[in-house]
């Protein structure tokens, strides 16, 4: 890093327009980002953070979005670029990776296509030096048999892998600046940590700048110099990475930081809402209850997948989703389950609740067998057992008030109508720190953060015994997150709940679990209490994940750099 | 995708034969048969008839002896047209409708694909409004307003073109295939145009954009293949139901085609002849959505091949 100003944002203001109202995204930001440095921009999502970086890039719709202030560059205003000189900077002079690798891929052309467009588009290199070009930049962002890749479609690879290709076409035509807008936010941990050591990689070969989009503070640690906090379109603090963690100024950043779950401390209570703090003392003097009376026990469990190819086709391809678990939940634990996607957790806990069939193996439930459950016995188990999903905008129907959905199970059962029933809702809607008054909202009037609580109001409507979670924050920002975790932990402890919770991120799993069970390939690997699994991790597979898992803190993160 | 052209292959006759079957018994439901008329004929000629043209017999022994003619690729005797078998009759009229039928196509395709490009690229402006309006006119405007409203203009006003006849590759086919594609060149556009503003709010579009591709190229190569699929969905049933003929295209044309049969013969109670229209009808519907889901995996790498 030097002292050479690279691209000067100045008074930056953007706002979009329809006919109803006008929103500024962006209320007047300066930003000085200097040549080979690593600028972080933190916020929520809403922030504004992703607007200014399709501002720089000239992405806004100009009939519905203005752009106002200037963005100076090589000397000029970027801004009063004509579309043609907009074309002529994109890809060549600032490029840029987005968030979902899945959708952010032509799915028509070949990725060999895809990742030498840039080079066409910007260098005078013939299509051969072009292609052979592409073919060196996909060896070097580690995409394996690189002539097979060069023809297969988007489609055929995973998300880690298209959002290496990314990158290769994101740099290939040299770059000054790069902007990566939540670039990992969409993979799981291995995936990610691998994803960024990529990217640093490629910003220390080529010299490139680069502006890193992110909500997430702890990625932020190891991989940038200065950091940018953004807060309803404006620049609360900008700081170096160092004395943003070690002495933040702002109030926003102090509260962000506090929200980051560690997996390298135990922690107790992350960061308290105003809402949260009243009622703190009652919760802290509940201890967690757990026993060793065995609620579940799985015995050697098995579940598997079958694809055949068609209806003439004898062919079967097989997926062993789970493959063999024994394990014991007791009653009042929170057991942890984590694993990379695809490991199996998600099915495993399916399984419980009668979701997915299995194929050998027992589950005991109250010592008795509950896989020959019939469907009249599966409704009474069900009754105990109640899940919450991850997506809190695909998890709701959206036709239905929210009252309705918290409601539903308890007319379901037959246990309460009308009045009383419309009261319970009410004391549900409570207990989760939602407003009861708006009990005749649609799912989509609500945020993802409160969206999720209202899962949560529903699974505890037939006042369950076993809560089973699938990745309940994952899809949330920081500061939602931690609200969930935090009502969720509450509420473990009033309701004397037992809770299965899998998710793929361990600092989350850190902080409310009281034992962790790691999975991979189906199978459970290690299984410790949440201390000692990250004191004493036995297993390589178990150690790699919490390798992968970055950090809040510089001074510690970026020593530990994976490079 | 051998393999599951194969698969897809076995189902055509097996969706033929019930198609047929349900059709037979269908038709012989219909109150009312092809010698019934008002005045009654003499028992004796009526029972005459119904041997010599393989009436008699239960139902089931007709169908029977109808399926093995079929197999032998004979369509039966026409039962109105009493000099021709039905197998003469498609001959003569099908190649009229499907020559009209292919040109109306393919002007209609281009037009459509054409105005719904450039609706979509200029999208909420005035050309893209007329254009729409325009569509929507084609849709409901009826074929027996907007045929004579040509010939009218094109023959009598301006003597450029034949006002109606047929005589094969000719000028005689403008008009009435003009007429007869403008509620199909009106969908093409329509779905064209909302298959590419669909396709131009994805994410990869942005990334496209990001690498300062001109919005030609984006369009062309990043979204169009994307925003024809609906375009290619329709044009199975559209080349079906457009090469086998329209009853008051053909009228108006005066064009011996097979559209005018199948009105007919179903009016008339022809029996063998509703069974031959309904088969070269099925036969093409197939094809041609087979035909389509071909294209389909051409221009999506994600379908067809998952496996």
């Amino acid at each position: 890093m030097n002292n050479k100003k690279i691209l000067q944002v100045k008074n930056l203001k953007v706002t979009y327009k329809s006919l109803l109202e006008e929103v500024e995204a962006v209320a007047g930001v300066n930003i000085d980002l200097y040549a080979g440095e690593a600028l972080a921009i933190v916020g929520e999502s809403g922030s504004g953070k992703s607007t200014v970086a399709y501002a720089l890039m000239g992405l806004h719709n100009r009939k519905h979005v203005t752009v106002e202030g200037e963005v100076m560059y090589n000397g000029r205003n970027i801004l009063e670029n004509s579309t043609s000189q907009w074309q002529d900077l994109r890809g060549k002079e600032i490029s840029m990776i987005f968030q979902n690798p899945m959708s952010s891929l032509t799915p028509y052309l070949t990725i060999g296509k895809q990742v030498m467009e840039p080079i066409l588009r910007h260098t005078l290199k013939s299509t051969d030096e072009a292609r052979k070009e592409a073919v060196s930049l996909l060896k070097e962002v580690e995409i394996g048999d690189t002539e097979k890749s060069y023809h297969s479609y988007p489609h055929q690879f995973s998300g880690g892998m298209k959002q290496r290709v990314m990158i290769a076409s994101a740099v290939s035509a040299e770059p000054k600046i790069l902007i990566a807008d939540e670039p990992s936010t969409a993979l799981d941990v291995i995936i990610q940590a691998k994803v960024l050591k990529l990217m640093k990689k490629e910003l220390v070969k080529r010299g490139m700048t680069l502006i890193f989009i992110t909500h997430d503070l702890s990625v932020v640690a190891g991989l940038c110099d200065r950091v940018v906090v953004m807060y309803q379109g404006k620049i609360i603090e900008t700081a170096p990475v160092k004395k943003l963690f070690a002495e933040p100024e702002h109030e926003y950043t102090k509260k962000l930081l506090s929200a980051v779950p560690r997996v390298d401390k135990k922690v107790d209570r992350l960061m308290m809402n105003e809402q949260t703090r009243s009622r703190d003392d009652s919760v802290e003097s509940i201890k967690s209850s757990s026993s060793n009376e065995t609620i579940i026990s799985f015995k050697d469990l098995h579940v598997e997948f079958e694809k055949r190819n068609g209806i003439f086709s004898s062919h079967k391809e097989i997926t062993k989703a789970v493959n063999g678990v024994s394990l014991d939940l007791y009653k009042g634990e929170v057991l942890g389950l984590v694993g990379q996607s695809g490991s199996g957790k998600s099915t495993l806990i399916r399984s419980i609740a009668g979701l997915v069939k299995s194929k050998s193996g027992s589950i005991y439930y109250d010592n008795k067998d509950v896989l020959p459950a019939n469907q009249k016995e599966l409704r009474a188990i069900r009754r105990k057992i109640q899940m919450i999903f991850q997506d809190p905008y695909g998890s709701l129907n959206p036709r239905f008030v929210a009252g309705r959905i918290i409601a539903e199970p308890l007319i379901n059962y037959g246990l309460m109508s009308g009045k009383d029933a419309y009261k319970k809702v009410r004391e549900l809607m409570e207990l989760v720190q939602l407003d009861p008054d708006w009990i005749n909202r649609y799912p989509h009037e609500f945020s993802g953060g409160q969206r999720q609580r209202i899962s949560i109001a529903r699974a505890l409507a037939l006042e369950p015994e076993i809560l089973l979670c699938d990745e309940p924050v994952s899809a949330l920002d920081v500061l939602i997150q931690t609200d969930v975790l935090n009502l969720l932990k509450e509420i473990r402890s009033r309701m004397n709940l037992t809770m299965l919770f899998v998710s793929h991120d361990l600092a989350v799993v850190r902080y409310v679990a009281d034992r962790v069970a790691v999975m991979k390939m189906g199978k459970i690997v290690e299984l410790k209490t949440a201390d000692d699994i990250y004191a004493k991790a036995e297993h390589p597979y178990t150690q790699q994940l919490l390798d992968a898992i970055p950090i809040p803190d510089p001074s510690v993160e970026q020593k530990r750099i994976r490079c | 995708m051998g393999r599951y052209l194969l698969r897809r292959l076995i189902f055509v006759p097996i969706i033929l034969f019930i198609l047929i079957t349900i059709t037979f018994f269908l038709v012989r439901m219909a109150p009312g048969g092809p010698f019934s008329s008002e005045r009654e004929l003499p028992p004796g000629v009526e029972e005459a008839l119904t041997k010599k043209y393989n009436l008699d017999g239960s139902l089931s022994s007709q169908y029977g002896r109808y399926l093995v003619g079929l197999l032998q690729g004979d369509l039966g005797p026409s039962l109105k047209q009493k000099d021709f078998s039905v197998n003469e009759i498609i001959s003569n009229h099908l190649p009229p409708s499907i020559l009209l039928g292919i040109t109306a196509l393919l002007i209609s395709l281009f037009a459509g694909v054409v105005a719904g490009l450039v609706s979509a690229s200029k999208s909420n402006s005035m050309l893209d409004y007329s254009t729409m309006a325009f569509a929507v006119i084609g849709i409901s405007l009826p074929v027996f307003v907007f045929g004579p409203l040509l010939q009218t203009l094109f023959s009598r006003v301006f003597h450029i073109l034949p006002v109606s006849g047929y005589k094969g590759i000719s000028l005689h086919l403008i008009l009435p295939a003009v007429t007869l594609g403008l509620p199909f060149a009106a969908r093409f556009a329509r779905l064209t145009r909302a298959g590419m503003l669909e396709v131009l709010s994805e994410d990869f579009i942005t990334t496209a954009r990001s690498k300062g591709l001109t919005e030609r190229t984006i369009v062309l190569r990043h979204a169009l293949k994307g925003a024809l699929l609906p375009v290619v969905s329709f044009l199975g049933p559209a080349i079906a139901s457009i090469t086998t003929g329209s009853l008051v295209v053909e009228k108006i044309f005066n064009i011996p085609g097979l559209g005018r049969e199948f009105v007919e013969s179903a009016l008339n109670r022809d029996y063998f002849m509703i069974m031959g229209t309904v088969i070269v009808y099925g036969t093409l519907i197939i094809v041609c959505n087979l035909a389509v889901d071909i294209v389909y995996g051409f221009l999506d790498p994600r379908v067809g091949n998952e496996n």
